[in-house]
């Protein structure tokens, strides 16, 4: 039930009208009649048969009416009703009021701060993505290079994908997590632990004693970001090696044996024939990465409980969301959601400038 | 292969669909079911079945659910969005803080109008087993005066709207009746009698200045222990101000949060010197109920002492020693408050039949759980104190607060500790010291708040000044 | 932490763990750099011209050939062994978290929390199991068992994985093969709605289903899931792959369009189907948002479950005896227990692995193709 992934690379492709004109007509419609006059009656049951198209898309129209088409109303009317109260459906007026506690952190309720969470959100998400990608791509161009032992290299590294990233998220604390008490520490955990070969001494990864930088009314848990961008990009891998080893796997081996004979050296193939046969794949998991990077919060739960940190300082902005959902304050959570939808469609649209301008590139 | 698939796709989906047919029926009929919220865990449900059983023999037709939400947030969180759905239960477990915000609903029931209400009520049903119709008779739908006159005075008049800021903007009434108690909990110290004794001590610490050297004795000699685990940072905040005298909370609407004050941070200061000393440990700093430090024992890297909540009590049995209990220390001979909380209950208007006969019937179920006997089974069970005064008299009860059981024996283990706990929590030297914290919409949120508070200042994540400069801006600070 | 013991002093099980993983990698290099050896020795008893594979340039008058290429090969086998090592290194990686599940999951807790954490353990309690089974707590630490949340899960994932199929699979060829007024606007409406977060819905949703009296049930988790654009976009250009003249002749046949779709279109895509389906019931028993909003615990899902602090419970019956507690006295309270919380994890995450074992294929397919979890 998680959500859908938006796939950008592959919805470019050619409008409905182009296709129909390159195919020179409609072949699937019913076809043109040149015959004599029809009846009413039999021009009405045919005008109903050749509509009956909307019976095979009725179940998924009326579901989409009710969870996909009406919150998408719901959210930008209800935004707007000041001191909305879900309990009773009552508010006090029209007014940007829930927009400027929202952005302001003015909610009153003790619940997450939205700068903070954006904050956090966008940290996570820009640093996380290029470096596993990056990751990613280094994997995917060693097993491309190897022969033996392939298939089995690629079943190991996939598997993280299949994971909970809640359930994973709780496995990853213990690697970081110190417990005991002041006088008496049990454990420092993994990490520690090999930290302290370097002489590095144990830092509270996940506790509430975790270091941060203040930055105004801003928190800066760093500990807790090297945390969740060590959790983010093991989970993230294996979604890119797989994308980007098939994309490779497809090149075209003339291309190879060209370069070759002309004298190329694997540097030089790598960057001036594998890197941009798959730019397209690697623009795409950018722009997944980004899109999945701006909703995450199952892995904060995992990492750092239901509270998502101390005060949230870990707080994302999907979190941001169902905080207010939780505490009853459904007039945040709307113009939340809507900020989160505007950032996203920002996003969405550098994405896209983007990905043109390598396509053209290329 | 592919035919193998098809056919398996559409097995699958003829036999999903009978299963969808099946399992989407919905929910039942509510209509003579009272739906009842609780924190209790698994072993006080059990003694909550009892009185569930009683009822449903005494009112046949009727049945009660009682459904566990885990802890009071949890109670918090569903009852506040069942409110949002209209799906509220009829009775549910409520702190004063939470009723304050229920009550924006408007379906919070005025229980006055049941109180003593002498009235019969006959209601019908249909007989399982041979489906005639039959009907009932409530004699008297409300308590008697004699039994309201053994509700304990103070826990009772908690329950008045006049406590609730802003209740006559919800039709209320300065003598409406909006919740009533249902057993009450107090903070006590529990305590490892041997270790004190190898310290050289022969008595529990009645001052905080007596607890700190203790504290300190006992770091000296175990020195990977931390000799004090304190379950509530929130509670020690608020009971601290009404010993030190600092402000927390008023009921003026205006000006709700008064805890952002000189005293909580010399408190504050104060604590932290404690802490950073490694004399003590807090619930959420540790991770788990300190209790868990406590039972170990010093030697084992834990707890001496241990500040908890009486209705913990089975929580504390010692490994290698007999718990004791005290009262929790004070400033001084005359400012030893301590908090007075535990749950209450709260009935809702809900829509599912015949609303008046629901409340009636609901109201039965709240008598038989405020009954003399049921509340003597529960606080023996549990280690809350009851909110009858009567309780005390009852026999088996006076032989537990003895240590003994039915039979004369002496307690042993777990039921012992409860027996001290709940002992220690009786007598009039005791009722004196009780406060209640007032109630309003947000006075859950200056909880939560309290307990980021401390945490921020024992760890250094903040200073004293800025924790509470944060914490009166996250309240909204009004 | 005066008394910290770091690593070094007492780093025996650690030492030994970092043999065994040296071990682990030197056996693959060795396996594979005796390979390499062989081929070049093999190599070198043919002809120079026949082994130049990465050493065309060594073929200059007056160069010293043999010394070349031996160079060559060399730098090649270092190579591969650099290569070799770093995919050993991040393959153990990327399994270490799920080893460190199992093994903890099946410590004791006084094991676990020692502070250099034992490689191995030195005894298996699988108590930890049988605990968090009748521990019967949920989320919140409300009264559920454990096989009514798997039944939840089983009943939820397949529903809505079953049902969700049949609307993709009818939503998907009406938007292929048919034609109906308004069907290009639809689509292009239906792709739109794929940019807008899911989030967004949320809120809304929440209050219908709230309202509509639908929480607690199962069709609340089940409803609001069933359609999934993607996937129907997916489906739609798959069906769109197969030839026309099919469709014809079918309608020549006398086959309606139902019938057309059942014959000949779903088995033809059959393994998108079962990689669609794979992944909507990986997605479903992953859920944790959604249920955890609109549910309390005896309807909620399998990761719900997890969530909820595993406590060391004094247990009324056991298989060993009354009133027992998995620490038996040495942490008899109601202390939050990781290990238990690790078998709880492992309950969850090895169905899941098991299923990628036995359908690898489809799922490596379905998710190089869709990119989602379900």
């Amino acid at each position: 039930m998680e959500e859908m992934t938006v796939n950008p690379v592959a919805a470019t492709e050619p409008s409905e009208k182009k296709r129909k004109r390159a195919r020179g007509g409609d072949p699937n419609g019913e076809p043109i009649y040149t015959g004599p006059e029809l009846s009413k009656g039999e021009r009405f049951r045919r005008a109903l048969k050749s509509q009956s198209g909307w019976l095979f898309v009725a179940p998924a129209l009326i579901l989409m009416a009710v969870f996909t088409f009406y919150p998408i109303i719901a959210a930008f009317v209800n935004s707007f009703k000041e001191n909305y109260s879900g309990m009773t459906g009552r508010f006090s007026g029209w007014g940007i009021d829930n927009f400027v506690r929202v952005l302001k952190g003015d909610t009153g309720t003790g619940g997450a701060n939205f700068v903070q969470c954006l904050v956090n959100t966008l940290v996570l998400t820009f640093i996380s993505v290029p470096l596993s990608t990056l990751l990613a791509l280094l994997i995917s161009v060693a097993l491309n290079s190897i022969k033996r032992l392939q298939k089995a290299y690629q079943t190991i590294l996939f598997l993280p994908y299949l994971t909970n990233a809640l359930a994973m998220g709780a496995v990853f604390a213990t690697f970081f997590k110190i417990i005991g008490t002041t006088s008496y520490t049990e454990t420092v955990g993994i990490v520690n632990i090999v930290l302290g070969w370097f002489g590095i001494k144990p830092i509270d990864w996940v506790g509430l004693g975790s270091p941060h930088w203040q930055i105004g009314s801003l928190s800066i848990p760093w500990a807790k970001y090297v945390v969740t961008i060590v959790y983010e990009i093991w989970s993230g891998l294996p979604f890119k090696i797989l994308i980007l080893f098939s994309a490779m796997q497809s090149i075209n081996k003339q291309y190879y044996d060209a370069a070759k004979v002309d004298g190329a050296s694997r540097w030089t193939i790598l960057w001036k024939i594998t890197a941009p046969m798959i730019m397209p794949q690697i623009s795409y998991l950018l722009i997944t990465g980004i899109m999945g990077g701006m909703k995450q919060y199952s892995a904060i739960v995992g990492l750092f409980g239901t509270t998502m940190g101390l005060d949230y300082d870990m707080g994302t902005m999907v979190g941001y969301l169902y905080n207010y959902i939780e505490l009853g304050q459904t007039g945040y959570a709307f113009a939340g959601s809507l900020i989160l939808f505007a950032i996203i469609m920002v996003i969405t649209f550098f994405n896209n400038r983007l990905t043109k301008k390598r396509t053209t590139y290329r | 292969m592919k035919k193998i698939l098809t056919v398996a796709l559409a097995c699958c989906m003829t036999v999903s669909g009978c299963i969808a047919l099946a399992a989407c029926g919905g929910n039942g009929d509510y209509e003579h079911t009272i739906v009842f919220y609780s924190s209790q865990g698994d072993d006080l449900t059990g003694v909550t079945a009892s009185a569930i059983k009683e009822f449903e023999e005494k009112y046949p037709g009727w049945t009660v659910e009682h459904t566990p939400q885990g802890g009071y947030d949890e109670v918090l969180n569903k009852v506040r969005s069942d409110l949002t759905a209209g799906t509220q239960p009829d009775l549910a477990y409520c702190y004063a803080d939470h009723v304050a915000q229920y009550l924006q609903s408007g379906t919070v029931v005025d229980m006055a109008d049941y109180l003593t209400k002498a009235d019969s009520y006959t209601y019908t049903y249909q007989d399982e087993a041979t489906g005639e119709e039959k009907s009932q008779t409530i004699d008297h739908i409300g308590f008697t005066q004699a039994d309201v006159d053994k509700f304990v005075k103070g826990y009772f008049e908690e329950g008045y709207a006049k406590n609730f800021t802003g209740y006559a903007d919800y039709g209320l009434k300065e003598t409406s009746l909006i919740t009533l108690p249902f057993v009450k909990s107090t903070e006590a110290l529990y305590y490892n009698p041997d270790a004190l004794d190898e310290l050289g001590f022969d008595a529990p610490p009645k001052t905080w200045t007596e607890l700190w050297n203790m504290c300190r004795e006992a770091k000296k000699r175990w020195p990977t222990c931390t000799p004090l685990g304190y379950d509530s940072e929130a509670n020690w905040f608020i009971t601290m101000g009404q010993q030190l005298g600092y402000e927390y909370t008023d009921v003026d609407a205006n000006n709700h949060y008064r805890f952002n004050n000189d005293g909580a941070k010399a408190w504050l200061n104060e604590i932290k010197g404690y802490y950073d000393d490694g004399l003590f440990i807090t619930q959420q700093i540790y991770g788990s109920y300190t209790s868990a430090l406590f039972t170990k024992g010093p030697q084992e890297n834990g707890c001496i002492f241990c500040i908890g909540s009486t209705g913990g009590a089975k929580n504390q049995s010692g490994i290698d020693f007999i718990t004791e209990v005290a009262p929790i220390p004070g400033k001084d001979d005359t400012h030893k408050q301590c908090i007075s909380q535990g749950p209450s209950l709260v009935m809702f208007e809900t829509s599912s039949g015949d609303v008046t006969e629901k409340q009636i019937m609901t109201f039965q179920f709240v008598k038989i759980l405020l009954s003399e006997q049921f509340q003597a089974k529960f606080s023996r069970a549990s280690g809350y104190a009851p909110m009858r005064t009567d309780v005390y008299n009852n026999e088996d009860f006076k032989l537990f607060i003895a240590g003994k059981d039915e039979d004369g024996e002496d307690l042993t283990g777990i039921p012992l500790i409860i027996s001290k706990c709940v002992k220690a929590g009786v007598g009039d030297d005791f009722n004196g010291r009780l406060f209640v914290s007032p109630a309003f919409v947000g006075s859950s949120t200056a909880r939560q708040q309290m307990t980021s508070v401390v945490q921020n200042v024992l760890k250094g994540q903040k200073t004293p000044a800025d924790a509470l400069a944060d914490a009166y801006k996250a309240c909204g600070g009004k | 932490m005066s008394n910290l013991l770091l690593a070094g002093s007492s780093a025996t099980g650690w030492l030994v763990a970092l043999g065994v993983l040296l071990i682990i990698a030197g056996i693959i290099v060795a396996i594979v750099m005796s390979v390499q050896i062989a081929r070049t020795v093999r190599a070198m008893k043919r002809p120079a011209a026949v082994v130049g594979k990465w050493d065309l340039s060594a073929g200059d008058e007056g160069f010293d050939v043999e010394k070349a290429q031996k160079r060559a090969k060399t730098m090649h086998i270092l190579k591969n062994v650099l290569v070799y090592v770093f995919l050993t290194v991040c393959a153990l990686l990327a399994f270490l978290p799920f080893y460190w599940m199992l093994i903890s999951s099946v410590k004791t807790e006084v094991e676990f929390r020692e502070s250099v954490p034992t490689f191995f353990p030195h005894s298996f309690q699988w108590k930890n199991y049988w605990m968090i089974f009748h521990q019967a707590t949920s989320a919140s630490g409300a009264t559920v068992s454990f096989d009514q949340i798997l039944v939840n899960t089983l009943v939820v994932g397949l529903l809505s994985t079953f049902l969700g199929l049949v609307i993709i699979v009818v939503t998907a060829y009406a938007l292929a093969r048919m034609e109906f007024k308004g069907k290009n606007i639809l689509f292009a409406v239906m792709l739109a709605t794929m940019m807008i977060p899911g989030e967004l819905f949320t809120v809304s949703n929440y209050v219908t289903v709230a309202k509509a009296g639908m929480m607690n049930s199962y069709t609340v988790l089940i409803l609001p899931f069933l359609v999934s654009v993607y996937y129907i976009y997916l489906l739609r250009n798959n069906f769109m792959q197969i030839p026309n003249s099919l469709y014809q002749a079918a309608k020549i046949d006398g086959l309606s369009d139902l019938g057309y779709l059942i014959k000949v279109m779903i088995p033809l895509t059959a393994p998108t189907l079962v990689s669609i389906t794979l992944l909507r019931f990986i997605g479903t028993w992953n859920s944790y948002i959604w249920p955890q909003l609109v549910n309390t615990p005896p309807w909620r899902m399998i990761t719900n479950w997890v969530t909820g602090g595993f406590v060391d419970r004094m247990q009324p019956t056991s298989p060993w005896g009354a009133n027992w507690s998995i620490y038996n006295g040495f942490y008899g309270s109601s202390m939050s227990l990781d290990t238990l919380k690790m078998a709880a994890v492992c309950m969850v995450s090895l169905p899941l692995l098991i299923l990628f074992i036995f359908c690898r294929k489809y799922i490596m397919r379905g998710v190089s193709k869709s990119g989602t979890k379900g």
